[in-house]
């Protein structure tokens, strides 16, 4: 058998078909797209009948998630409750640093209570005086930064919501 | 025969530009045109009308999204293939080079219809005898033969398609003719 003869035996076939809505279901698709210019990765997803609708908050949620940016307000960095911490902390070494001072000590001599103490804690307190001499200076302007930021950044918030 | 490939170029054309300028009405025409050639490739891939059917439609409008890209130095036919034959390989869940022909069910089908005698078959029967000898190949060897036969298309483009060596092609084709030539020798 030559090959023009078998190509007329192929040819004298008819192709298979799609059915007989194929071209109206693919333009379909293709006039929807054009529509909503829809991105082409979502086009599996799309119903050659009908295009799903989403919900009424759909444009709210989406352009939400979109722009937090633009009105978001940061936190503050230390929360209400590490302030309270901290203060308490503050007004024990006051506390402490007031009892242990000098001046103080003088007017204790008559007190035999004060003394017992000053004696019994007198040498780990100097220890701990020294280490807190060379934290304090850190310590302080460090936690002075944390209290203006929590106190700022508050204030903000304040004047968004009032906004 | 020439000069109708050149004015059916020509209209492919048009309409190609037309689409490019925002007129999407005109993608019908050549879905028209190439819908039985891309239904009847997926089919020999996929062997499934169903699946057939969607490869097809998914195989048109990734061609109408990307047309912009398409080069007309070749025909939109076989970029239109290429991206049907890339679409239906990515749909089988095993290797297409690996997937059997025809089924034992349909080879005895097949069979019963070899006794039949020639003259005593209607245009129909004969049809029906001609598509199932193809079918009988293996499947890349039946998507050959229909490109190359029904769709014109060249050594050249099939390596394109399929993305086979020309030599790979001409084996194939080769291999599958002889066996058309034996199964269809009584036709003659």
């Amino acid at each position: 058998m030559k090959d023009d003869q078998l190509k007329k035996f192929i040819q004298s076939i008819h192709l298979d078909e799609p059915a007989a809505s194929f071209t109206d279901d693919t333009m379909k698709i293709i006039a929807a797209q054009e529509e909503l210019e829809l991105h082409p990765s979502l086009l599996p997803f799309i119903e050659p009948e009908v295009l799903s609708e989403p919900g009424d908050a759909f444009s709210g949620k989406v352009m939400a998630s979109i722009q937090p940016a633009k009105n978001k307000t940061a936190a503050p960095i230390i929360t209400r409750k590490f302030i309270l911490i901290l203060s308490c902390a503050a007004f024990l070494a006051l506390l402490f640093a007031v009892i242990l001072s000098p001046s103080n000590s003088n007017e204790a001599r008559d007190s035999t209570y004060l003394l017992h103490v000053n004696t019994s804690l007198q040498e780990p307190t100097l220890e701990l005086i020294k280490m807190a001499g060379t934290v304090l200076p850190y310590f302080i302007p460090f936690s002075i930064l944390l209290l203006v930021d929590y106190f700022f950044r508050t204030r903000r918030e304040q004047l968004h919501f009032e906004e | 025969m020439l000069s109708y490939i050149y004015m059916d170029n020509k209209d492919e054309q048009i309409h190609i530009a037309n689409i490019l300028q925002g007129d999407s009405s005109a993608y019908r025409f050549l879905v028209e045109k190439n819908k039985k050639i891309i239904y009847s490739m997926a089919l020999r891939i996929l062997n499934s009308p169903q699946d057939a059917e969607d490869a097809a439609q998914e195989s048109f409008i990734r061609a109408y999204n990307q047309l912009h890209t398409f080069k007309q130095q070749a025909k939109f036919s076989t970029w239109l293939c290429t991206i049907t034959y890339r679409i239906c390989v990515s749909r089988l869940k095993k290797p297409f080079y690996e997937s059997r022909g025809m089924d034992d069910d349909a080879l005895e089908n097949y069979q019963d219809s070899a006794d039949t005698p020639y003259k005593e078959m209607s245009d129909k029967e004969r049809e029906v005898f001609i598509k199932k000898a193809i079918h009988k190949l293996p499947p890349i060897d039946a998507l050959l033969i229909t490109l190359y036969y029904y769709n014109d298309n060249s050594v050249g483009e099939l390596a394109q398609i399929t993305g086979l060596t020309a030599s790979n092609i001409k084996i194939k084709l080769f291999r599958a003719r002889k066996i058309l030539e034996q199964n269809l020798k009584f036709l003659m």
